[in-house]
């Protein structure tokens, strides 16, 4: 059905996304995002979607409220989205400012593999480009394919031409033959990046609670961290403003073996969800997550 | 790429600026300020950097857009000003596309637009209604851009120094 390419998920909008970053003139870019973050407001799942995650985040808000702020994500996604187009294809870099620049730098030295667990926050994509040509390091990024057809196409090819040396992107959908190639980065000091905020469909996941909400993040980065024995460092790419992104990183932690793996598992997740939590309460505005998070919807 | 790390005031270097009145007025900002040192800031050097100075234009641009078609709607002026602000920012969408697919690059539809812009301008400027004023201010600003490039051609060694200490 070729009406699909303008679904919301479609290629068209990735097609005139890029389109528009090889033509816009810079300085009606705030204008062309100002109108085209008002046209995805008409997108009702998206946008109430975004609205019951705030009702969770910031409870007590009036719904009102909560519409004009879903409009701030969505224009801070419409950002971010862009700085990531420009770079891929014009390889022009926001500014950077690092916070916790003492657990970058372990980061960035650390002898062996680890593992980078982020969210969708801020611009996770840019971040893992930008860190994969600076620090000369490998790095893996897992992240969930796109759900229409036509688009993962779209973005395949685009992976195949913009991605930058030193960095692999794969799917989180092949599961079994990815856990072992993850692994085997691992064991090869290489890192990798996965999003611990959402589960795709058909992965193992752990059950976890955010905002007082029940929920579940994938196992993935958690069981790989306790099979590599490497440590999980919570990293962030916040958005502060026009080309300006902010990189935080937190104190690394471990997922010790015990006899008891369930504890284990949810001792790290606990840590991972805390993290999460502070982070998301103070940027709710970059927490890109357009489906409830919550299985029970937000009180 | 260029890139300079770990100095706050950086933010001010004209390299980081498009238009000649906004880089004339980051040097002139620029020259007055002492290295201000700060850990953990990579600032990019390029044209379009600056935030402040594409919001404003942006935004500039907007209203004057909205006040032209205001001064055409027959309605009330509150009135008319909100509904051009409106059309106002769905115009630009549609000038931008048929820009990009007349010229074809970022740059060229850059200076396609903005000549359009002056062009309005002009036009604006010879009515008799209270939009003149709007029209004039643009086409004064352009020449104040003007004058503003002649400086910064004249002070290009004194900008080029200046910014040449960063690197070091």
């Amino acid at each position: 059905m070729w009406w699909r390419r303008f679904f919301v998920q479609g290629v068209f909008w990735r097609q005139g996304l890029r389109w528009a970053i090889l033509h816009v003139p810079l300085w009606l870019e705030p204008a062309v995002m100002a109108f085209w973050s008002l046209f995805f407001l008409l997108w009702g799942p998206g946008r109430r979607g975004v609205m019951c995650n705030l009702r969770a985040i910031l409870p007590g808000t009036w719904a009102l409220t909560n519409f004009f702020r879903t409009y701030r994500v969505f224009w801070n996604f419409a950002w971010t989205i862009a700085d990531t187009v420009r770079f891929k294809e014009l390889r022009v870099a926001p500014d950077w400012e690092f916070a916790s620049l003492e657990h970058f730098e372990q980061l960035r030295s650390q002898p062996g593999g680890a593992i980078i667990l982020t969210a969708h926050m801020g611009n996770y994509d840019l971040g893992a480009h930008l860190f994969a040509e600076m620090s000369g390091r490998r790095i893996m990024m897992v992240r969930a394919p796109e759900t229409d057809a036509e688009t993962r196409q779209f973005e395949e090819q685009q992976i195949a031409r913009t991605t930058a040396e030193g960095l692999t992107i794969d799917f989180s959908t092949r599961a079994s033959e990815l856990a072992l190639d993850l692994l085997a980065a691992l064991q090869r000091g290489e890192i990798i990046a996965i999003q611990g905020d959402r589960v795709t469909p058909g992965i193992a996941s752990l059950p976890a609670t955010l905002f007082g909400k029940p929920m579940h993040v994938p196992a993935g980065p958690f069981a790989l961290a306790m099979a590599a024995r490497v440590p999980i460092y919570p990293l962030f790419i916040m958005r502060q403003g026009r080309r300006s992104y902010r990189l935080l990183t937190s104190k690394p932690f471990e997922v010790t073996r015990t006899r008891d793996r369930a504890e284990s598992f949810e001792r790290a997740v606990s840590i991972w969800t805390a993290e999460l939590e502070t982070v998301i309460r103070g940027a709710w505005f970059e927490w890109f997550t357009f489906t409830p998070y919550s299985v029970e919807p937000a009180a | 790429m260029r890139l300079v790390r770990d100095r706050e005031d950086a933010r001010w270097m004209p390299s980081r600026f498009h238009f000649a009145l906004f880089r004339l007025a980051a040097f002139l900002r620029l020259r007055g300020m002492a290295p201000r040192p700060r850990p953990g800031i990579i600032l990019v050097i390029d044209r379009d950097q600056s935030a402040f100075e594409n919001h404003a234009v942006s935004i500039w641009i907007a209203v004057t857009l909205a006040c032209y078609i205001a001064a055409e709607l027959p309605w009330v002026f509150p009135l008319a000003i909100l509904a051009g602000l409106l059309l106002a920012f769905t115009a630009m969408q549609f000038m931008v596309v048929i820009g990009g697919l007349i010229v074809r690059s970022t740059r060229a539809n850059s200076i396609f637009l903005m000549s359009l812009f002056i062009l309005v301008a002009a036009y604006y400027a010879r009515a008799t209604s209270w939009v003149r004023f709007v029209g004039w201010h643009v086409l004064a600003l352009a020449a104040l851009n003007a004058v503003a490039a002649v400086i910064v051609f004249a002070l290009r060694g004194a900008i080029a120094k200046r910014e040449a200490a960063f690197a070091a």
